[in-house]
């Protein structure tokens, strides 16, 4: 009776006899003494559902008011840059899908995580929540087989961009990870960019882990050090955001 | 042990729920509890006593043809709740049997569990059986809920790979 989540489980020894399960503890002796390896049961009393326990779905064009024309956009490849401050924890359900690096999601991808959700979840135990409202950075192209020149081409679509380390899904309910773990990992399939399952323990533990190696590293020279030091030269290849995040964000 | 049974559960029901004894289906008593029904019964094979619940609106569908359903209305009075144990008169004929002082009734009758659903694994103490007994049975239910889900989720994510 194993299982992957990290619930505490533990043995006791149990006298099976007469069809009933006894204590060993309780003074009989223990010839045909029994251990069975037990995990308590998750507690499900706080947790809360939302309305709507499935995905919501998103529009292709976000809502714009009527009489103004849409404007188009910048590439704001900054919105894309560096580690994601705020939106970077589980707030609705136990488990959820993180970005390993800045990306666009556009509405291809949401749809298509959407009806893995609407095939294999289960909507009496679970249910899953995007971490955005609606796409809104507009993306423009050109037709093909124009020619270049002639001002910036039309409106193609709309993303929604995000920085590393955003929680783009949720999910959660009454159930374990073990039941998640394979929608998810479909999933993580699907979708465009590169993402990691996360619970609530594992976010913990990565801070911990990542704070661990900060303060015990032994080797001086780190990507940190070369960039501060101008080893080699090295700055003639760096850019300023190497410099705000040593290389572990683009 | 029927008529003890039934007399203990009747009084209790009397003061506490809104119980009502108007079911009664080939040698087996109901007690309408909610929603519920609580049908009381008696093996033929093993002559035990079994206690069976089920839901009201689902018996309903079944014996709809057999005769009609009355729904007897809840006694709010409480001077004839005090005095009578209101409901526990199953026949036509007759009226509720009247309440003796409390004295009269043994006392374990008072210290029954009245609140619905099993006890919480948190409220059993670990040092007695019933609690590993509890835990295992919740193990063992889980374990089964998560195959079962498991085993779907794989018919869906590789049909290919189904057993003919």
């Amino acid at each position: 009776m194993h299982f992957i989540t990290s619930s505490k489980q533990f043995t006791v020894p149990i006298l099976k006899s007469a069809g009933r399960l006894i204590d060993s503890r309780c003074g009989i002796s223990c010839s045909s003494c029994l251990t069975g390896s037990f995990k308590l049961p998750p507690n499900y009393d706080n947790v809360a559902f939302p309305e709507r326990r499935r995905l919501k779905m998103i529009d292709k064009v976000p809502p714009i008011d009527p009489g103004i024309r849409p404007p188009k956009m910048m590439r704001d490849l900054h919105q894309m840059r560096g580690p994601e401050l705020i939106q970077n924890k589980l707030l609705y359900g136990n488990f959820g899908l993180q970005a390993v690096t800045g990306g666009r999601i556009s509405h291809k991808d949401t749809e298509a995580v959407r009806q893995i959700i609407v095939k294999q979840m289960d909507e009496r135990y679970m249910f899953a929540v995007w971490r955005f409202n609606h796409l809104w950075q507009a993306v423009s192209r050109k037709g093909q087989g124009r020619r270049m020149g002639g001002g910036k081409g039309p409106i193609d679509h709309y993303v929604f961009p995000f920085r590393a380390e955003r929680v783009v899904l949720e999910m959660g309910g009454r159930c374990e990870l073990v039941e998640v773990y394979d929608v998810l990992k479909a999933i993580q399939k699907k979708l465009g960019f590169r993402t990691r399952i996360i619970t609530h323990d594992s976010v913990r533990k990565r801070e911990e882990k990542e704070k661990w190696v900060e303060e015990n590293n032994m080797n001086p020279f780190t990507f940190k050090f070369c960039v501060q030091n101008n080893v080699l030269g090295c700055s003639k290849y760096l850019n300023r955001y190497d410099y705000m995040w040593f290389g572990k964000y683009l | 042990m029927c008529c003890t049974l039934l007399d203990s559960l009747s009084v209790c029901l009397g003061y506490f729920l809104e119980g009502l004894f108007d079911h009664c289906l080939g040698g087996r008593l109901g007690v309408k509890i909610g929603q519920y029904l609580i049908i009381i019964g008696l093996c033929h094979k093993t002559m035990k006593m079994g206690i069976q619940w089920t839901s009201f609106t689902n018996l309903s569908k079944v014996g709809a043809q057999a005769a009609k359903k009355t729904r007897i209305e809840v006694e709010t009075d409480p001077e004839k709740l005090l005095k009578y144990c209101c409901g526990a008169n199953i026949y036509i004929e007759g009226k509720d049997p009247e309440l003796k002082p409390d004295s009269e009734y043994p006392a374990w009758l008072w210290n029954l569990r009245i609140e619905r659903g099993r006890t919480k694994l948190s409220e059993l103490n670990p040092e007695t059986p019933a609690y590993w007994k509890r835990l295992s049975r919740i193990n063992y239910t889980n374990n089964i809920r998560i195959k079962t889900r498991l085993q779907r989720l794989k018919a869906i994510q590789y049909p290919d790979d189904k057993i003919p």
